[in-house]
């Protein structure tokens, strides 16, 4: 839930129950104002009727009296006296077919010295019509002010929170290889102010970590270079020595392992390399024509290992890229093909307009899929150095190509989009 | 034939001049870029093998050094960074090749053995052994003056076996010369073996003496 939506929520479900609970409050009280005028009414109505009814002087008079008034009624009383009462009820309309509630007095009157029984009544069909006018007007305008205080709420908010959903996409899109200017947009809320500042500082340490890791790994590298020299020349001179054969196998696995060394020390070089942007400079790379030199180059080892393999040439599409990234980049996939093909496998290139995709039969991944173009990430015993796909992966990284891994019944699948 | 070799990495050196040596070199060696300063002005030399990085200096300004003093030295640059800048200043200032550490000492010989070739015009593009002629011009191997047909790289692999004579090169050493820039993408370098196989076969079918030796599982030799 977004930050905007929770405080939104949170007005709106405050917003409810007070509507809840005022416009019933409200109309209870307004009916009660309006219930209490009406008993007035009915009082003053005694009072008056009780001054009339002193001019009756026949049971005639009484009567037309009384069929004048339909909402009065006098009828003689038998039994006991009782005292007034005031009460609520339905009676039959027979103008508008409705039953209608009215608010009765009933009291008792004297005419000529005998006890009568007075009801009074005042129709409420109009009262309640209008306190159920007021209530809804009342809830309207209530749900207006709710409804305008929501919006003003939500643009302020989502006017006050802006800089922090700047900063907060410009830390999603910040990668430290490509730039470490976060550039944030300056607030004048505080808190946000703080916000940009400790980000600031947390990415320049970061990049300062990440530029003396790189710087690492260079040093090292280079500084490797000079003892492995050593080592291998000083091999190749004891290799001079007319070795017996138990001599010569010490001394070949030795040299194959400095071989590895050498390579496994390059490949971090070309890493650190692409990393420092030392391939600038680009042109337009056919790569089409590219995959068939390459394929070209690596057919006597696809040969031995007995893979035929296929281009399927759909187009030659132009990519700029530095040449000799573009030639890594493919042969260190070409590469990884041959290498994980199974015995009678084969592989696949299928060159389209804006893809470049490898793909061979194989086992599952001993790695985690998601793990695949990280350093070092190999299945147990191969013979590569371990860096060939990272590598591939820096290199789509930088040059705004895309390079992803698929494994789809039995098929690992490479492929470049551009 | 005499060749200075500038390299502060004392037992670096001494193995480059160890294995030049036993190929009719004669080697002098500068550890720091006085001492190369001052041998270059005093001394003519057929090739320099020249470290970058030294005690004292930048290699790189020796080269210019060399060139504004108009030797005719061919020089090698070896060096430890690999980085393109250096190996594009380098030749662009005047270097004949460039070769990044490690380096097997058999490719070191080959590339030694190419530029003072290149350097001494007449007779010396032409190897002999016995009835065995290499021409590295042509890139024409005979035998008793009849053609040995071989491919590209059966040439490049006697070449760089002839060069290195009576000395063991390990297989790698072989399969990184031949597959040159591209060495790093192969896994293995058991073409070498199909290699030498054919070659074996067409020199033996050309009626050439059997040079080439198999040292266990470790290399190959070409005795003479």
């Amino acid at each position: 839930m977004r930050l905007l939506h929770r405080t939104i929520l949170s007005y709106l479900t405050y917003s409810i129950i007070v509507l809840l609970i005022v416009v019933p409050i409200f109309y209870f009280v307004i009916n009660t104002i309006f219930i209490r005028e009406v008993d007035e009414t009915l009082a003053v109505q005694k009072k008056e009727i009780q001054i009339r009814i002193k001019g009756i002087k026949s049971e005639d008079d009484l009567r037309t009296w009384i069929d004048l008034d339909g909402n009065m009624s006098i009828e003689p009383l038998s039994g006991k006296v009782q005292r007034d009462s005031i009460y609520y009820i339905n009676s039959y309309d027979s103008l508008t077919q409705e039953e209608e509630p009215y608010r009765v007095l009933s009291t008792v009157i004297e005419i000529n010295g005998k006890p009568y029984r007075l009801t009074t009544r005042i129709s409420l069909l109009e009262s309640e019509d209008l306190i159920r006018a007021l209530a809804t007007t009342q809830a309207a305008a209530l749900l207006v002010l709710l409804i305008g205080l929501l919006f003003i709420n939500w643009r302020l908010s989502k006017k006050i929170w802006k800089p922090f959903y700047d900063t907060l996409e410009k830390l999603k899109k910040f990668e430290m290889e490509k730039s470490n200017q976060l550039n944030l947009k300056k607030s004048n809320v505080k808190e946000f102010e703080d916000l940009n500042a400790a980000i600031k500082q947390l990415t320049e340490r970061d990049f300062k970590a990440y530029l003396s890791q790189k710087e690492f790994t260079e040093n090292a590298a280079h500084e490797m270079q000079t003892p492995l020299a050593v080592f291998q020349t000083k091999l190749e001179l004891l290799m001079q020595t007319r070795p017996t054969e138990e001599q010569a196998k010490l001394m070949e696995s030795l040299s194959e392992a400095t071989t590895r060394l050498a390579r496994l020390n390059r490949a971090l070089l070309l890493l650190s390399k692409i990393d420092s942007e030392q391939f600038i400079e680009t042109e337009q790379v056919p790569l089409l024509d590219l995959t068939v030199k390459l394929t070209e180059l690596f057919r006597h080892e696809m040969e031995a290992k007995g893979i035929p393999f296929q281009i399927e040439n759909r187009s030659n599409p132009w990519v700029r890229i530095n040449p000799v990234l573009m030639e890594i980049l493919l042969s260190n996939l070409i590469t990884n093909a041959i290498r994980h093909n199974p015995f009678n496998g084969n592989i696949l290139i299928d060159v389209s307009e804006h893809a470049w995709e490898i793909s061979n039969p194989g086992s599952p991944l001993q790695i985690l899929p998601q793990r695949i173009f990280d350093r070092f990430q190999k299945g147990a015993g191969t013979a590569g150095t371990g860096l060939g796909l990272a590598i591939a992966k820096k290199i789509t990284d930088k040059n705004g190509l895309a390079l992803d891994y698929q494994y789809f019944k039995g098929t690992h699948l490479f492929s470049i989009r551009f | 034939m005499k060749i200075l070799v500038i390299e502060d990495e004392k037992e670096l050196a001494k193995s480059i001049v160890h294995y030049l040596h036993g190929s009719d070199y004669r080697c002098e060696l500068a550890s720091d870029f006085h001492s190369a300063s001052e041998k270059i002005s005093l001394y003519q030399y057929d090739c320099i093998l020249l470290d970058i990085t030294l005690p004292g200096g930048h290699g790189l300004d020796l080269l210019r050094e060399l060139k504004k003093k108009n030797k005719k030295e061919s020089v090698i640059i070896i060096s430890a960074k690999n980085s393109l800048d250096d190996k594009i200043n380098g030749l662009e200032i005047g270097a004949d090749d460039y070769l990044p550490k490690p380096f097997h000492l058999a490719e070191l010989g080959a590339r030694v053995k190419a530029l003072i070739r290149r350097n001494h015009f007449g007779g010396m593009s032409i190897l002999q052994f016995d009835q065995l002629t290499l021409d590295t011009d042509s890139k024409l191997v005979s035998v008793s003056d009849q053609r040995v047909e071989l491919t590209k790289s059966e040439f490049e692999l006697l070449l760089f076996l002839a060069t290195n004579k009576n000395k063991v090169i390990a297989k790698e050493a072989i399969g990184e010369h031949l597959s040159g820039d591209d060495a790093d993408r192969f896994d293995n370098y058991d073409f070498v073996y199909s290699h030498i196989k054919n070659l074996k076969k067409k020199l033996a079918e050309a009626g050439s003496v059997d040079y080439i030796k198999t040292v266990y599982g470790l290399g190959y030799k070409f005795e003479f």
